[in-house]
């Protein structure tokens, strides 16, 4: 759980509503929900982050998180 | 015998039959399928989905790593030009290819594609060096636009998706064949049996593009290699040239010298 004089930020992470501590990169956020392997795409408040961004990427309040990974298709 | 192999994009290809990875019964039913189709183009799309571990997110690219087959990823369910071009940008990341069926419907009911919507994204993809392969009517000025634009290959409905209604316009697909030949053609969506596909084969069209036909058969397996095998006898069939229609008979048999008995008829 977060400190109580930590900063909490509102995602919306998937369609979801979540909190996380505010000042959090994308690389820490991603290895906090056990993303790090596979296949798949970060997008942003629908930008593309590339992976070589991942560490500088800081997260903020409101921001549009979703992970897209290949599913199958016609 | 085999067909001629053709090129898509600068991509030399012996099998004419896209097929999709969608709606079997299982994934290893969806491989069997696909390796007895012969294909080497299989359609693939993206979803929001978390690719975690513990979750097998990762399943399905794992699976189709498998087949090597090239990827043809789509937008569908995009109901405007913004919303496929955003997919597609995406797509280009995730599965490395510049190859994008892209779909823009404009009606829910029939999953008829929007051919406006679908004009103004091709513009600007092709602008970014994408490859587009176009889910489209089989309307021939929207066809004429699409191909003027850039899209060496077009990919018209035989029927609305998923209905297996067969080819309901053989007249706007021929006028398209007649009319685009420099165009590679497939026919996308409504295909429900082998003989929808050799009927456009005969028409001339370089390959088709299916998935629900083979993927709710009784047997996946046994149709994706009932359509190889009609997609080329088609194919043969259209390299043979297929002798024009009579309204009178002829007969085959020859009539000079027949013996005297049968002369007087």
């Amino acid at each position: 759980m977060f400190d109580r004089d930590q900063q909490i930020i509102e995602l919306t992470f998937n369609g979801e509503m979540i909190t996380v501590v505010a000042a959090i990169s994308m690389e820490i956020f991603l290895q906090d929900h056990d993303i790090s392997t596979g296949r798949f795409v970060v997008v942003v408040n629908d930008e593309m982050v590339p992976k070589s961004q991942y560490s500088v990427t800081i997260l903020n309040n409101g921001d549009v998180i979703d992970i897209l990974s290949p599913i199958s298709g016609g | 015998m085999q067909a001629s192999s053709w090129t898509v994009y600068n991509t030399e290809l012996t099998s004419r039959l896209f097929i999709g990875t969608a709606l079997y019964p299982s994934p290893q039913v969806m491989l069997d399928a696909i390796k007895a189709s012969q294909s080497q183009v299989i359609t693939v799309s993206l979803r929001r989905q978390m690719p975690t571990k513990t979750a097998n997110g990762d399943q399905f690219w794992q699976l189709i790593q498998q087949l090597g087959c090239h990827l043809l990823p789509n937008t569908a369910g995009c109901y405007s030009a913004d919303e496929a071009i955003k997919t597609a940008r995406i797509a280009r990341e995730l599965f490395e290819t510049d190859w994008i069926k892209l779909e823009v419907l404009g009606d829910s009911y029939n999953l008829q594609p929007d051919p406006f919507a679908l004009v103004d994204a091709t513009k600007i993809l092709i602008a970014e060096g994408f490859k587009v392969f176009p889910y489209c009517t089989d309307d021939l000025v929207l066809c004429q636009k699409l191909a003027d634009l850039g899209c060496e290959v077009l990919m018209p409905w035989g029927a609305p998706i998923g209905t297996g209604q067969g080819l309901i316009n053989p007249y706007a697909l021929e006028t398209l064949r007649k009319r685009l030949p420099e165009i590679t053609l497939l026919v996308d969506a409504g295909i429900g049996k082998p003989s929808d596909a050799v009927q456009a084969m005969e028409l001339g069209y370089d390959g088709i593009l299916l998935n629900t036909a083979v993927a709710e058969a009784l047997e996946p397996e046994k149709m994706a290699s009932a359509f190889a095998e009609a997609i080329n006898a088609g194919r043969l069939a259209y390299e043979a040239g297929i002798m024009p229609k009579r309204d009178n008979a002829k007969p085959s048999t020859p009539t000079l010298d027949q013996p005297i008995w049968q002369q007087n008829g």
